[in-house]
């Protein structure tokens, strides 16, 4: 039986300050305040852990009852909106010399003063009450845990471990590290496990924060009741929050005034923030928290904040950047689907130069009736531990028979394939042997991946009972990343995967596609010597040559088309380009531009989304463009840019079909933001906004030596004004 | 010291007549047999000296003549200082589709804006279709500049946009005027000293 749980995270690093005012609305999300009870259940509470790495499982001697006894509310789509388990980590908790080193009584009554803050603003509740039902401290760490009273019966004792590790001075001092708390949820089979960290701190610590990441993934190990070692990682899912510490790499001006946005375009200034934020380049990079997610960041920094004088309008510290310091990620399983409901700060908590955050989850479980259910699941489970490590195979392989599988399709076939229009194809996996069947893709060389770029499979590994099957989705998706290679006819969509059966024959399944060339994911120089559509180009390959160099187009003919329509239908819309476009008109349109064939529409669609539309159209094919429109090397001009002359001398820089394709849509732009608007926002502000970021795209992560002269958001918006100037 | 002056101008007339190789004689001095027409419109800049010394540079927008680009034209004459209208001289029906255009201008661009109406393909003269004088006349009465070129052979070329130069209004503005660029001017004010605007540009407001 599928349930699902709500489960709440709150992460504040206090600065060590004590509980002082409201803390309710960080603690229980947003809802319906009434007074009611909250109890407090003490047999759990954790002993005091002193320096460093340390581990502990939770006190043996509690009452330990496996209860089915369920609230029906709950099972059936729950009436009551409060959070069925919240979990709270505090980071300087305790500030003073000695917490540094070691755990004092002071460190202690610290924590039972946040305890009972919590527990008082747990009785705001309106769902019945709260127990407390694990904790632990590392020093100025602390993180505890409370769930439904309904659920608290349920819990198993010997399910909750705990750890903790300190990375601090000599590495491993605790006045930072993390703390873990390791859980099955009472009445299912999922583990969840909680780690609350505290990074290194400083601006140019990013490599140690990345590191002191890794150290903790390696040093963090809970330990059962029976002395097994279990690594965080196995888990169903991981939470991982606290204070991070990574920062914004960017002028602290610009990511003042990108705090200061106020406008409608709010939520576009936090993305660019978010796009310069330490821990999602390191992400993206794969140098830290690879594979965990996170919600977009939609609230202001939690750092640093500041009084009186020494602050901004905002209330941040003038000395130093602001960051989002405070963090909440997870690391999801493809068995137990999560789905984050909420992510924001609390700004009106004010005792801390840092704000809380706390961040809203729900699992999707199954809810287990029996002991003995249980128990097979724990043995499959061991099962899978036992095939991944070699030697046990290796040993056990003369008795066992050799799993079987048989995979249909045996080739996946997906017909016409169009640029940035995902297909989609199933593929059963059966088991017919006698035995359990664990299987999983596998590159097809050492240092590959197990599928191109422009196919993806969900799940990547699985295990398949006998007479059982399952099924994997692959989605076949070109986009502006990969389709050039496709569009010029140097590879095509066809390619071989390897699934792996852990103990049997591996399979080889054949992946192939037409795809439709289009003007979209190219250079502009390919695009300005086609001679034809792509569409045609690239179906009469040898009736057709590229344009010599010399003889190439001013501008691309999808470009000036889009133009053209623009300019004769759609100058009086007053929100064009700042409104989306139908995606199924944009579709329709694309189709049009790449077959060169003239624009037919969806009868039924007015002339305000079809121009929204267009508008759409024209800043996806601008984005689809290998490099920007002003190219890279020349970026760095861009940024020493002080007057109208100066940005024009950078287009004599370009190449001929560049500078016209610039001009020509800057001069578009121009001309609509004279045109008369009933916008209550600047038009050529909103328009400089919106094209400076494509006009001047940063370059890919991946080269250093051109991201070296990218521009920050402002020095982009900069330049673009000098376009609007007549 | 020599003084220079920018200005924008923007060439019209009809898909076909010569405007992207007229640019191309002016700018770089070659000619094409063939060229591909142009899209929406191609962008050049070039640098003329005129005898007392001034310096007086175009930023020349080139616009493509097909009908079907004809409604971005606006988005290329407005705030032009200068247009050059072409026709074919072996085409009368390019003479008409200039007089269109030359009657949008009048309506719709900046009014202090020096129009010329240029003869192209005088090299063709046996298969004339549209006689000096008829061109002329009409030039007069709509007070334009006239003159006739031959982009294939070069004749008249650079003397229509020395013409040009000469008849734009090269005085030196005063010190209250606009900085950033000629054409960060009021309409209808004069061309901008680009000696002076380099060297005050750091102070200057940028708008």
């Amino acid at each position: 039986m599928r349930i699902s749980r709500n489960l709440r995270m709150c992460s504040f690093n206090v600065n060590g300050r004590p509980p002082n005012g409201d803390i309710e609305e960080w603690i229980l999300g947003k809802r319906v305040h009434r007074k009611s009870t909250a109890k407090s259940l003490e047999p759990l509470d954790d002993d005091l852990d002193t320096g460093s790495q340390l581990h502990s499982s939770a006190d043996p001697e509690s009452p330990v009852t496996a209860c089915e006894a369920e609230d029906s509310a709950t099972l059936n789509g729950s009436e009551d909106p409060y959070p069925d388990m919240i979990i709270v980590s505090f980071q300087e908790m305790d500030l003073s010399t000695e917490g540094l080193l070691y755990a004092t009584a002071a460190s202690a009554s610290k924590g039972d003063a946040w305890i009972s803050a919590i527990s008082e603003a747990l009785s705001f509740s309106e769902g019945g009450s709260y127990l407390k039902i694990a904790s632990k401290q590392l020093v100025g760490l602390f993180m505890c845990i409370f769930v439904k009273e309904q659920f608290a019966s349920g819990c198993r004792i010997d399910d909750i471990t705990t750890c903790a590790a300190g990375t601090g001075i000599l590495g491993v001092m605790a006045n930072k590290g993390a703390v873990a708390i390791s859980l099955v949820f009472p009445g299912t089979s999922t583990r969840l496990s909680f780690i609350n960290s505290h990074l290194a701190a400083f601006d140019e610590m990013l490599d140690k924060r990345n590191s002191d990441f890794h150290d903790l993934s390696r040093r963090l190990r809970f330990v059962d009741k029976g002395g097994s070692e279990r690594f965080v990682f196995e888990s169903h899912v991981l939470f991982w929050m606290g204070d991070l510490n990574y920062r914004i790499e960017l002028p602290q001006e610009d990511v003042r005034e990108l705090m200061s946005d106020k406008s409608e375009h709010r939520i576009e200034s936090f993305r660019t923030l978010w796009r310069f934020d330490q821990l999602k380049s390191s992400q993206e990079k794969g140098l830290a928290f690879k594979g965990f997610k996170e919600a977009p960041l939609e609230f202001l920094p939690t750092y640093r904040f500041a009084s009186g004088y020494g602050s901004d309008d905002l209330g941040y510290d003038l000395k130093r950047r602001p960051a989002w310091t405070d963090r909440i990620l997870y690391l999801p399983s493809p068995m137990t689907p999560v789905t984050q409901i909420s992510y924001e700060s609390h700004p009106e908590i004010t005792m801390s130069d840092h704000k809380p955050i706390s961040a809203e989850f729900l699992i999707t479980t199954h809810k287990i009736h029996d002991k003995k259910q249980e128990y097979v699941l724990e043995d499959i489970l061991s099962k899978i531990r036992d095939t991944q490590i070699p030697e046990v195979r290796q040993a056990h392989d003369d008795r066992r028979p050799i799993p079987r599988l048989r995979l249909s399709p045996s080739t996946i076939e997906l017909g016409d394939i169009r640029y940035q229009e995902p297909q989609e194809a199933v593929l059963t996996l059966e088991n017919i042997g006698e035995t359990a069947c664990a299987w999983r893709w596998i590159p097809k060389s050492m240092d590959g991946a197990i599928v191109p770029a422009w196919l993806s499979v969900a799940p990547t590994f699985g295990l398949i009972p006998p007479q059982a099957s399952c099924t994997v989705h692959l989605v076949v998706q070109v986009d502006y990343l990969n389709a050039q290679a496709f569009n010029e006819g140097v590879s095509t969509i066809d390619d071989t995967l390897v699934l792996h059966v852990v103990g049997g024959q591996d399979h080889f399944l054949q992946v192939c596609g037409n795809y439709q060339a289009s003007c979209f994911g190219n250079s502009l120089n390919w695009l300005v010597r086609l001679p034809c559509s792509a569409r045609e180009f690239s179906k009469n390959r040898d009736r057709w040559e590229l344009l010599p160099e010399n003889g190439a187009l001013s501008c691309p003919r999808e470009l000036g088309r889009l133009l053209e329509w623009l300019m004769s239908n759609a100058v009086t819309f007053d929100d064009l380009f700042l409104q989306p476009g139908d995606p199924q008109v944009v579709k329709r349109i694309r189709e049009n531009l790449d077959t060169g064939d003239e624009f037919d529409f969806i009868p039924a669609v007015d002339k305000q989304t079809l121009a929204f539309a267009f508008g759409e159209t024209l800043i996806q094919l601008l984005e689809s463009l290998s490099e920007p429109l002003i190219p890279w090397a020349l970026h760095g001009d861009c940024a020493n840019a002080t007057s109208r002359d100066m940005a024009f001398a950078i287009i004599h820089e370009m190449t001929s079909y560049s500078a016209s394709s610039l001009v020509t849509i800057t001069a578009f732009l121009h001309f609509l933001s004279l045109q008369p608007s009933k916008r209550k926002t600047d038009r050529v502000n909103d328009l400089v906004l919106k094209f400076a970021p494509i006009l001047l795209r940063d370059p890919p992560a991946d080269s250093p030596e051109l991201l070296a002269s990218s521009l920050s958001p402002l020095q982009k918006r900069r330049f673009v004004e000098y376009f609007f100037v007549t | 010291m020599s003084r220079q002056f920018q200005f924008k101008l923007v060439l019209l007339g009809e898909s076909a007549v010569g405007k992207s190789s007229l640019v191309l004689r002016f700018v770089k001095d070659q000619f094409e047999d063939y060229r591909e027409s142009t899209i929406g419109a191609a962008f050049l800049t070039q640098t003329v000296t005129l005898e007392d010394q001034t310096t007086v540079k175009f930023e020349i927008w080139d616009t493509a003549g097909q009908e079907r680009y004809k409604s971005l034209a606006p988005m290329y004459y407005r705030n032009a200082n200068c247009a050059v209208v072409v026709y074919d001289i072996t085409q009368s029906a390019s003479l008409e589709k200039a007089r269109n255009w030359i009657r949008e201008l009048q309506r719709q661009a900046d009014p202090s804006i020096v129009i010329a109406l240029c003869g192209n393909k005088s090299d063709l003269s046996a298969r004339r279709q549209v006689t000096q004088e008829e061109a002329q006349k009409y030039a007069e009465e709509e007070g334009l500049m006239w003159g006739e070129t031959s982009a294939k052979t070069g004749e008249g070329v650079s003397e229509i946009f020395l013409s040009i130069a000469k008849k734009l209004p090269l005085t030196v503005p005063s010190a209250a005027a606009p900085r950033g660029g000629a054409s960060a001017r009021p309409a209808g004010q004069k061309g901008v000293d680009l000696n002076r605007s380099t060297t005050q540009s750091q102070d200057g407001c940028n708008c």
